[in-house]
């Protein structure tokens, strides 16, 4: 039965708001918006047809709100909720609710997001099947002296993990027994306050794995296929921030292989719309299942263009019931893509997260770029929520076009007020491990430190020198004092005070 | 007037003598080409090359942005430099640091105690943003001296902490 959606609340904010109400203007869909008390001029707000105020600063009170969402939904007559990805989009009982109320939810099934959206309950469906699991334990533990024993049991180091985790949230290493317990308790701490939920599990730590995952489409027609893989190696504290599609490490029967495993783990738990099977890919290419993103992956643009889809519009097409209307032996990979995460981290500092007012904000464009953004000059990035700031994807036909054109862009992009990760990106495009594919989930401690970020080239800051002395001694001296304008202030812009002293 | 400027740890003794002119210590001159943008960017084209940077200052400290590479940045007259080396007699005896907060956040944990001996690197305390758990570490070895926070307190960027020695 297909029932068209007209009207779709996007239950999100941010770039990957934005990004569901551009599909949805393309589809001719109306679009409603909410926003909590800090977003009211926040760029997904401004794009949308209706939006609706939800009160509240922290997303407890505004963007986890079931009971707001569907009130907003009522109140504009919407017949669909997009979840995005984080807040609500993995919540089953949420998806539960929007069903309940008689509107559709963009996403999987309830049940599917259940059985998926536990780790540990994954692992249980999954332990009869083909699909290779990593070792460790299928039941959460919450005794510390039980944990300890399971994780001697399965061998040093291990991972204790978030039971409803994911995106490394409640997720630690352990090499030592002797830090085995500040780790779990860190962990449940951690886990309690993301998800609610402070059940962790333990599993066995894969030394240097790729991370590699593939992207599922299944139809409510029993239609599902894959559309490739996404290498997503390059992470700080487990959260990704370069990601590209194809791998470099791929040969097409592995990829084939994974790819069945990938669509074996969707059907198992009887899987509608986009998700995402992850693996992990250690050194003698053997895979192991992760878990699965029942939801839209921050990371999905890189294997729209590579396969020419819109992985947004064919949720909705789902959603409303349509056969997908093609089969894997039609999918075709071509090109490269690369996506690099800007982040309101500082990556000087152990990539802590930097807050304040993003006075400005200049996007990189031309051929083969894309940049999914929910920032406007002005906007602050606050506590409260998810520092990324934006994405920028760059493709070309082959992976080294498509590194060249990241760097052209890299260098295009400005932004002012806070530290980001644009420098590490520019960083990891231009080192040896990266360009010859040959890094792991460690590129970071095993390449990265920070004085890599500073310039090496003296002729160069010679003449930055020159420059930054002629801004200061006629653009920006105040009486005796040398003054250089605090980035916190830009009222006071060294502009102004030059066309002041051009009068 | 006579400048010290050391960007990126390099140093240059460079002499204003007109506008938008100066000299450097082989004695050659030099004019630029340098109009201010927006936010504190300029745009300089030295000879025929083309540069944009960003200056700006945090805690009193000035940086200058190039290609999203940010660069520390100091710039003293004779006056200054002066001063500076007088402080810097002090400096070079550390006997002790304030650990300020990086962030706004929540202290989730103390992991020292008043009067405790601290590795430098050690993580003295766990602060909470952004639904993360960070460490925060001691600059340098030494004992901990002073506490002035306590848990589930919120901090904001810049607060004092505690201090070692």
């Amino acid at each position: 039965m297909i029932r068209k959606i007209k009207k779709i609340l996007v239950a999100n904010r941010g770039e990957i708001a934005v990004r569901i109400i551009r599909t949805c203007k393309e589809l001719g869909i109306e679009t409603v918006a909410v926003f909590s008390e800090t977003d009211r001029t926040a760029l997904h707000v401004r794009m949308a047809d209706e939006a609706v105020a939800l009160g509240g600063i922290k997303s407890a009170e505004s963007y986890l709100s079931s009971e707001k969402l569907l009130a907003a939904a009522k109140r504009t007559n919407a017949d669909a909720i997009h979840p995005g990805y984080g807040f609500l989009s993995e919540n089953a009982t949420f998806a539960e609710k929007v069903q309940n109320a008689g509107l559709v939810f963009i996403g999987p099934d309830p049940e599917s997001i259940r059985l998926m959206g536990d780790k540990t309950t994954a692992r249980k469906l999954l332990s009869g099947s083909r699909v290779p699991l990593a070792p460790g334990t299928t039941d959460s533990v919450s005794d510390v002296n039980e944990a300890k024993k399971i994780a001697a049991g399965i061998g040093f180091p291990v991972l204790v993990k978030a039971s409803a985790g994911g995106g490394g949230k409640g997720m630690r290493i352990v090499h030592d027994p002797a830090d085995f317990e500040q780790a779990m308790t860190a962990s449940q701490n951690e886990a309690q306050n993301a998800f609610g939920d402070s059940r962790v599990y333990i599993e066995k730590y894969l030394e240097g794995p790729r991370h590699i995952e593939f992207q599922i489409l299944a139809d409510s027609h029993g239609e599902v296929v894959h559309l490739f893989e996404r290498e997503c190696s390059i992470q700080r504290r487990h959260q990704k921030v370069v990601e590209e599609a194809p791998s470099s490490v791929l040969t097409p029967a592995l990829r084939e292989e994974m790819g069945l495993a990938a669509t074996e783990v969707a059907r198992s738990c009887k899987y509608k719309g986009a998700g995402t099977v992850e693996f992990l890919l250690d050194r003698h290419n053997r895979f192991y299942f992760l878990e699965m993103n029942t939801r839209l992956q921050v990371e999905h643009p890189v294997t729209e263009l590579i396969t020419g889809l819109d992985l947004v519009r064919e949720q909705i097409r789902i959603a409303e019931g349509e056969p997908l209307g093609f089969s894997q032996s039609d999918l075709k990979p071509y090109g490269h893509a690369i996506e690099c995460r800007v982040y309101a981290e500082d990556p000087m500092n152990q990539f802590l997260p930097d807050t304040g007012k993003v006075h400005l904000h200049r996007i990189p464009s031309g051929p083969g770029i894309r940049v999914d953004s929910g920032i406007v000059d002005g906007m602050e990035v606050s506590v409260h929520f998810d520092p990324m700031i934006s994405k920028l994807i760059t493709w070309d036909v082959n992976r080294e076009r498509a590194i060249a054109r990241m760097r052209r862009a890299l260098e295009e992009y400005s932004v002012s007020g806070v530290q980001t990760t644009l420098p590490f990106c520019q960083f990891v495009m231009n080192h040896p491990a990266f360009i010859s594919g040959k890094f792991d989930t460690h590129f970071i401690s095993d390449f990265f430190r920070p004085d890599l970020l500073m310039l090496s080239d003296s002729a160069l800051i010679s003449s930055l020198a020159t420059g930054a002395l002629n801004a200061v001694h006629w653009y920006e001296r105040e009486s005796d004092a040398l003054k250089v304008q605090s980035r916190s202030t830009p009222e006071f812009s060294s502009a102004g005070v030059w066309k002041i002293r051009r009068k | 007037m006579k400048y010290t400027v050391s960007l990126n740890g390099q140093e240059f003794n460079l002499r204003v003598t007109g506008f938008l002119e100066i000299q450097t210590d082989s004695g050659a001159r030099q004019t630029i080409d340098l109009v201010p943008l927006d936010a504190n960017r300029y745009s300089a084209i030295i000879g025929t090359k083309s540069y944009v940077f960003e200056l700006f200052t945090e805690n009193g400290e000035k940086f200058l942005v190039y290609k999203n590479h940010t660069l520390p940045l100091l710039i003293e007259d004779e006056h200054d430099r002066l001063v500076s080396h007088m402080k810097q007699v002090n400096k070079d005896h550390p006997t002790g640091a304030d650990v300020k907060s990086p962030m706004p956040g929540l202290i989730s944990r103390i992991l020292v105690s008043e009067g405790e001996i601290v590795k430098k690197g050690q993580a003295v305390l766990v602060l909470e943003a952004m639904k993360m758990e960070n460490e925060v570490k001691s600059p340098l070895a030494g004992q901990v001296s002073r506490i002035a926070v306590s848990e589930k307190q919120n901090v904001e960027k810049n607060d004092f902490l505690l201090r070692i020695g």
